[in-house]
């Protein structure tokens, strides 16, 4: 059952959260590469019950042909709710909220990746949200960097990402739906190791005067998401030499 | 993972925009490169080798991208009047023309294309040109080079290719003295095995697919050099299967 407005709204004055952790903690992360064999790239990532399968192919040629650029790779993001992911059934038709996400999310990866070195060609990612309960941006992002480098795509740096919101004056980190319908969001993506951001939205009402706080917590808590990919990424191999001995 | 190997060599397994060195004069090879201000950050995820001042970092994962002067196997997918097109494991096809492949002038009144190559087969060849986002060229001009025939093909990720070979070529020798079966590998990702009988291509097939996985184990020769003693006893004695 999903909490009431009220009790969330409740508990968010008193500083606490619906399932228990502190305002500045993100839920629970775990992290997968290499779940699908026949694409080139595959990640799935968990923010507490979000959860987001990401595949990479490529690079391939571009199509439509016409779109191909001579002097970068076209990246192609499709970001798509499974039916079977919301409390009701989401049509499976792309809904304007999809083409949106898909157009965010590829422009939070596009600084990444070193596209001039695929040129005509072209590199697709699929999105997919197995379960939503808010943060699926977010976790979108987490999962297709991981994917992409896992896939070998020449990149400068992952790109890490987390929403912050903002109530009553509160501050709180990663939020899941039911804090998402009552707060301000404002997701956000980095490259960590460039110091460098490359998403920032907004919506709903909050005082300006707070916004360096919230990208300095946001900052904060995409360096520890960060720490996991790099983990995730490398424990892939670090399995393979243990089970050689 | 930071292990040191043998004195002043270190390897460690890198990531994309991990920090390799800062500043200072370094030779940097492979998937890294400088930056603007001086620090040496990996681009791929690969296997870091630093030896003193050089960097190297081995990618372990990526797709195929020809460079002029590779091995290549390609498998004719198409054809016109004069040339092939090979499929060779990159976004475009490679074109071989006729003449490159015959080594002599090719008489378009007087033969045909499928009298020499048909859909299906396959060619060893040696990427001739390459022209970024177009058809690569690929020759047989060269001795050793054109069409394969019988045996087995074997697919892998094109990144691990170098360690198929080995250092010197010594784990494809390895193979090769261990099997006795021709072997030929293209840079691509493809090898071509024919042996005398098909457990034995099976065999090696089986102990490429180890090499792939495990190209970042250290004490790879070995241990492939002891599956493949054991895999040709078994098949000596008919007990493989």
């Amino acid at each position: 059952m999903r909490p009431s407005r009220e009790e969330v709204e409740e508990l968010l004055r008193k500083g606490k959260r619906i399932d228990g952790r502190g305002l500045l903690d993100p839920r629970p992360i775990s992290m997968e590469v290499g779940v699908v064999e026949r694409a080139e790239g595959s990640a799935i990532v968990s923010m507490g019950k979000t959860r987001v399968l990401c595949v990479v192919r490529g690079p391939m040629e571009c199509v439509p042909s016409h779109l191909a650029d001579p002097e970068r790779a076209i990246l192609d993001v499709a970001y798509r709710m499974a039916t079977f992911s919301t409390e009701e059934r989401k049509s499976p038709s792309p809904s304007r909220r999809e083409i949106e996400l898909s157009k965010v999310i590829r422009e939070a990866l596009e600084p990444a990746i070193f596209l001039e070195e695929y040129p005509r060609m072209m590199i697709r990612v699929y999105c997919l949200v197995l379960q939503a309960d808010g943060g699926t941006r977010t976790a979108s992002i987490n999962a297709a960097s991981l994917a992409l480098a896992y896939a070998g795509i020449q990149m400068q740096d992952l790109v890490a990402s987390v929403a912050v919101g903002y109530y009553d004056g509160k501050i709180l980190v990663d939020l899941n739906a039911a804090e998402d319908d009552l707060c301000a969001d404002i997701p956000m993506a980095m490259m960590p190791a460039h110091n460098k951001i490359t998403l920032l939205q907004a919506d709903h009402i909050f005082p300006v005067d707070r916004i360096d706080e919230i990208i300095k917590v946001g900052v904060m808590t995409m360096r520890r998401i960060y720490e996991l990919q790099r983990d995730a990424l490398k424990k892939k191999y670090v399995e393979v030499a243990k089970s050689v001995g | 993972m930071a292990r040191r190997l043998r004195g002043a060599i270190t390897t460690r397994i890198v990531v994309p925009g991990e920090i390799i060195a800062q500043g200072g004069q370094y030779n940097v090879k492979g998937a890294a490169i400088v930056r603007a201000d001086g620090t040496i950050i990996a681009t791929r995820i690969g296997l870091l080798r630093m030896k003193g001042r050089d960097i190297n970092v081995v990618p372990l994962a990526g797709p195929y991208i020809p460079n002029r002067g590779d091995n290549v196997i390609g498998i004719v997918v198409d054809y016109s009047v004069v040339y092939w097109l090979l499929e060779i494991n990159y976004v475009w096809k490679a074109r071989l023309d006729a003449s490159d492949f015959l080594r002599r002038p090719f008489d378009t009144g007087k033969e045909r294309i499928t009298d020499y190559l048909k859909m299906g087969d396959v060619v060893y060849a040696k990427v001739a040109h390459v022209e970024r986002g177009m058809n690569p060229i690929v020759s047989c001009r060269e001795k050793g080079y054109g069409k394969l025939e019988g045996g087995r093909l074997i697919s892998i990720n094109p990144v691990k290719i170098p360690r198929v070979i080995g250092v010197k070529s010594s784990m494809l020798e390895t193979i090769k003295r261990i099997t006795k079966a021709e072997i030929k590998v293209g840079a691509n990702g493809i090898i071509w095995v024919r042996a005398e009988k098909p457990e034995i291509e099976e065999l090696i097939e089986l102990v490429i697919k180890k090499i792939e996985k495990e190209s970042h184990v250290s004490g790879l020769t070995k241990r492939i050099q002891n599956e493949l003693m054991v895999g040709m006893r078994k098949i000596q004695k008919g007990e493989w299967g």
